[in-house]
């Protein structure tokens, strides 16, 4: 579904000089499954998502394949969406307009559309603040918004970055369940990127480790709890087996770069 | 409580300098050809009666006329540079330059050019105008959080789509920033090229007054001009608190 070959990628920093970000990555998604990718901050995660959904330049050399496309043709076809750390809304635009603006810009305002708006806020438990403006909303609103948003150009995969860390652990329970009642409902396909390990063994199947810069993969670790899961899963055996696993995982990766 | 107070004490600071004005100009027999009493400005309002308006409603068309003109010709001017380098890089300096001519240097060269009329003084208006709102409006609608062109780009809006529902509305706080100082400045031109050569406004009634040493009626004509750019000024507030709530909530949000 989604396949990272060998990719290298550096871009010129303010006085010209070239900063190694992506040293050799690699990695595979499979189709339906919840994809972490932990490493130490600045260490490239957003990157990855910036490369996967076209928003960064081309990478030096590797490939990546979305859906068997080039990401080119994947944002093209819309396969792609991206929710960022901070909710990314426009204040201009109430909560029904800024939903409503990716089918605006592919110029496919229907009945199926707009009727696809109402049942994802419904989802979302945001049906009634349709018509609020932006900042009437908590952060867990406009981040749920916003989510809404990124689905209404019927993705297939979902990336996100750092989805869970601006928000306090109500809200981070609430936004942790509705994704996952999204990623089956809409069967999608889903890269978590985040620097907290709890998040990643949470929400994801398997978390790749990455070490410091130019970083690469150095290990990825499985995490076999249920679905659905919840906070109160953090307190079972095999979370905090996970957990002890991933955080090993990531001291050794970190060192081995050190080493280098 | 401290509220409440904040907003009467300019109310009460006023009422204490009119009070201070009339006892100054009583208890000093200062005579009013040098510093009027409130109530000789009275007095000479009276007089003047309903002619007072015609005036008035000159300065104010003239100025409402440069605000336009100005505002929509930087606006326009704006939205080519941000979408021609080339173009901003070539005229941009130039437009800097005119900023530094004083206006009341341009008046009389404007009045030999397009005459008497009121059109030297809606052009002096909008050449005032235009630069603050160039620049705001350019910065508006450069300085888009590039997260936000990100998401339009994932989007796969075109150029246009992305000016017209983000770059345009982004610019709208920057430009009511800038129509808040140009309409102040856009009364000021007109009141300067009246000074250059008019036979109505309230610039115009400065001068012939100053010419007749009357000193009260000088005393209506700038205190007039001050109330219209006030009015000119809360009118902008208003339209921009309908228009763009958004940038008032943040506003409020950041002042918090």
């Amino acid at each position: 579904m989604i396949d990272f070959k060998n990719i290298s990628f550096s871009y010129k920093n303010n006085k010209g000089q070239d900063t190694h970000v992506l040293n050799s990555l690699t990695f595979s998604v499979g189709k339906k499954e919840i994809f972490g990718i932990v490493g130490p901050s600045g260490c490239g995660k957003t990157t990855i998502l910036k490369l996967a959904s076209d928003l960064a330049p081309n990478p030096q050399s590797g490939s990546i394949f979305i859906n068997g496309v080039r990401p080119e043709i994947a944002r093209k076809k819309k396969q792609v969406a991206i929710l960022t750390q901070k909710p990314v809304l426009l204040p201009w635009r109430n909560v029904y307009d800024n939903i409503l603006l990716p089918v605006q810009i592919a110029g496919a305002i229907n009945k199926k559309n707009l009727k696809r708006i109402d049942s994802l806020l419904d989802i979302a438990g945001m049906l009634e603040y349709k018509k609020y403006q932006i900042h009437e909303l908590s952060g867990g609103m406009q981040q749920r918004v916003s989510l809404v948003r990124c689905l209404m150009t019927k993705p297939v995969i979902l990336l996100l970055d750092e989805p869970f860390s601006a928000l306090d652990e109500i809200l981070k329970e609430e936004l942790l369940e509705l994704l996952q009642v999204f990623s089956l409902e809409l069967s999608l396909t889903i890269i978590h990127v985040s620097h907290s390990l709890e998040d990643s063994i949470l929400f994801c199947d398997k978390v790749a480790v990455l070490g410091q810069r130019p970083t690469s993969v150095s290990n990825i670790v499985s995490v076999s709890l249920g679905r659905p899961r919840k906070f109160s899963n953090r307190l079972e055996k095999v979370f905090l087996h996970s957990l002890t696993e991933l955080r090993s995982a990531l001291k050794v990766g970190v060192k081995k770069h050190s080493l280098k | 409580m401290n509220n409440h107070f904040d907003k009467i004490l300019p109310v009460f600071i006023l009422v204490i300098i009119i009070f201070g004005w009339i006892i100054a100009t009583k208890f000093f027999s200062i005579p009013s050809y040098i510093l009027p009493s409130p109530f000789d400005i009275i007095e000479s309002a009276n007089k003047i009666g309903s002619g007072f308006w015609r005036d008035f409603f000159v300065t104010f068309f003239e100025s409402i006329g440069g605000f336009f003109l100005g505002g929509i010709t930087a606006i326009f001017f704006a939205i080519i540079f941000v979408h021609y380098k080339f173009l901003e890089i070539s005229f941009l300096p130039y437009a800097i330059a005119m900023k530094t001519i004083p206006v009341v240097a341009i008046a009389p060269l404007l009045v030999i050019w397009f005459g008497a009329g009121i059109l030297p003084k809606i052009i002096l208006s909008a050449l005032i105008c235009f630069f603050p709102i160039l620049i705001s409006s350019l910065k508006g609608m450069k300085e888009v959080d590039p997260e936000r062109v990100d998401l339009f780009k994932s989007f796969g809006a075109s150029t246009f789509q992305t000016f017209i529902w983000l770059r345009l509305p982004n610019s709208l706080p920057y430009l009511f920033t800038s129509f808040r100082i140009a309409v102040v400045f856009a009364v000021i031109g007109a009141v300067v090229a009246e000074f250059a050569s008019a036979n109505s406004g309230l610039g115009f009634k400065i001068m012939l007054a100053s010419f007749h040493v009357d000193t009260p009626s000088m005393f209506l004509y700038i205190i007039s001009v001050s109330l219209l750019s006030m009015l000119l000024y809360f009118l902008v507030v208003f339209i921009e608190y309908v228009t763009v709530p958004w940038s008032f909530s943040l506003r409020n949000l950041i002042n918090d």
